[in-house]
């Protein structure tokens, strides 16, 4: 191996990202070579500086406090909410079939899901799922950070989606508002209660607010907190700390969710709705 | 409510633990305490409220580091227009071309290796510090993930969502920056030391 070689892999040796027999080529070079010897050294010396000083750095313990704080009150929330009732049953299952083959634990599991789809999609009291769904679907199309998957990125063209489903023209805003500083900035295909839909991104002042459409269903309105804006009436949902309100028009059930105050929320929302 | 109990045991025990290297990494995002703290706490909302999401038996650091950037992002693209991308790319054509002998050479033509070895000696944590915080955000991210929390290329790429290759490269690149730069300040604290 030559010099030249060596420090071509130099970083990704050090890194530990060669394979082995690689690795031990350069390993011996180096432990041959005064020159890339010394240059190995210096590296290690610079990453050990680093490291040194940027780990010394420990969290004020009130942080600790504070946050194991708020993890109580993400508790509180989610206490009596039936999309954890599923997720619950799910686990008792897998439970009680572990110890026979994969095969029958696996096709169990699988009918069990198809009965959760359908009972997602046609029992009416599980509203608040459908709003955890949206949730869910909001953080991966604004975040892209709480999967590992590259297929959810952000990109896309949001024309494509909201076209002629929504009235994209906020011109009309309530004058609490103002529509100008919305724009729409992305958008996803995505699958909410058991239909595509678009999941349309819009941003308000560096606040993300994404809209989902639930098509031609009627929805289980009843289990969510009404309110009244103008003419229109919206429903309130709220899961893991996002909050969504929704709206029915021309037999088409939108859902708005965002991590922003719901009055904010519903006046936006009202922006969406055509008059 | 045994169940709920059972994930917030569990995520208490894998996740908190990284608390420090998170806080570690946000000052070095935001270079500001309080706005660090706030973002660790942000950070580990989101990670609990997502918890079931989160893939069992992957590394749950890389996880919780990939929830800070993006809430990082989220937060600062309200207040700071696009950060350092375009400056970034400038950097990036017009020295990818260099190769490892002309850059070193222009460095080392009065300077052996080992005398630099000796000279990183006197430099101090501020220095080391400033030298990471000059860096563009792309470079800091990728050596402070792989120098500090040893995480692995794949695992950065993931981070950052960008392919292996960008990684490499950054980290490259970024460490010949990072060296260049600790190398001027040791000059410096050289010089003062011999004066005196």
């Amino acid at each position: 191996m030559s010099c030249l070689e060596a420090v071509k892999y130099l970083y990704e040796f050090m890194d530990n990202e060669v394979d082995k027999s690689q690795y031990l080529i350069i390993k011996r070079h180096i432990e041959n070579c005064e020159e890339c010897r010394q240059r190995y050294e210096f590296e290690k010396g610079v990453r050990s500086l680093v490291k040194a000083y940027c780990t010394n750095t420990t969290v004020p313990p009130y942080l600790y406090n504070k946050i194991i704080e708020s993890l109580d009150s993400i508790d509180m929330e989610n206490v009596d909410q039936p999309a954890k009732k599923i997720v619950h049953e799910q686990k008792v299952v897998r439970k009680l079939f572990s110890t026979r083959s994969y095969a029958i634990a696996a096709s169990i599991l699988l009918s069990i899901a198809g009965g959760i789809f359908y009972y997602t999609n046609h029992y009416n009291d599980n509203s608040i799922s459908i709003v955890d769904n949206a949730v869910k679907n909001h953080v991966v199309a604004v975040n892209d950070n709480l999967v590992f998957n590259e297929e959810t990125s952000v990109v896309g063209n949001v024309n494509k989606y909201i076209g002629s489903s929504v009235n994209s023209k906020p011109g009309n805003a309530s004058p609490l508002l103002n529509a100008e500083q919305i724009r729409v900035v992305g958008g996803i295909p995505v699958r909410l209660s058991g239909t595509n839909s678009p999941c349309v991104i819009f941003d308000k002042g560096g606040n993300k607010l994404s809209l989902q459409i639930i098509h031609n269903s009627s929805f289980p309105f009843r289990n969510l907190e009404r309110a009244q804006f103008g003419p229109k009436e919206f429903y309130l949902g709220n899961c893991r700390g996002f909050n969504s309100v929704l709206w029915e028009e021309d037999g088409v059930t939108y859902c708005l969710t965002s991590d922003i105050n719901k009055n904010e929320m519903l006046r936006f929302a009202a922006t969406l709705t055509s008059r | 409510m045994r169940e709920e109990n059972n994930s917030r045991k569990e995520f208490e025990e894998i996740a908190m633990e990284h608390i420090d290297s998170l806080y570690s990494m946000a000052i070095r995002l935001v270079f500001n305490k309080e706005e660090a703290e706030d973002l660790v706490q942000e950070t580990y909302l989101k990670a609990y409220r997502f918890f079931n999401t989160f893939q069992k038996g992957t590394n749950i650091k890389a996880w919780l580091f990939k929830i800070l950037r993006n809430t990082f992002i989220n937060k600062y693209r309200k207040t700071v227009n696009l950060p350092s991308e375009i400056l970034y790319e400038d950097v990036e054509s017009v020295n990818s071309n260099l190769s490892y002998k002309q850059e070193s050479d222009s460095g080392e033509l009065t300077d052996t290796l080992e005398s630099k070895y000796i000279e990183l000696g006197n430099l101090m944590e501020d220095d080391v510090k400033q030298a990471i915080d000059s860096l563009s955000i792309e470079y800091r991210e990728a050596i402070l993930l792989s120098d500090v929390e040893g995480l692995s290329y794949q695992e950065i790429a993931e981070i950052a969502n960008v392919p292996i290759g960008t990684i490499k490269s950054r980290l490259n690149r970024g460490r010949k920056l990072l060296q260049k730069k600790l190398w001027e300040y040791a000059k410096d604290r050289g010089f003062i030391k011999r004066e005196k």
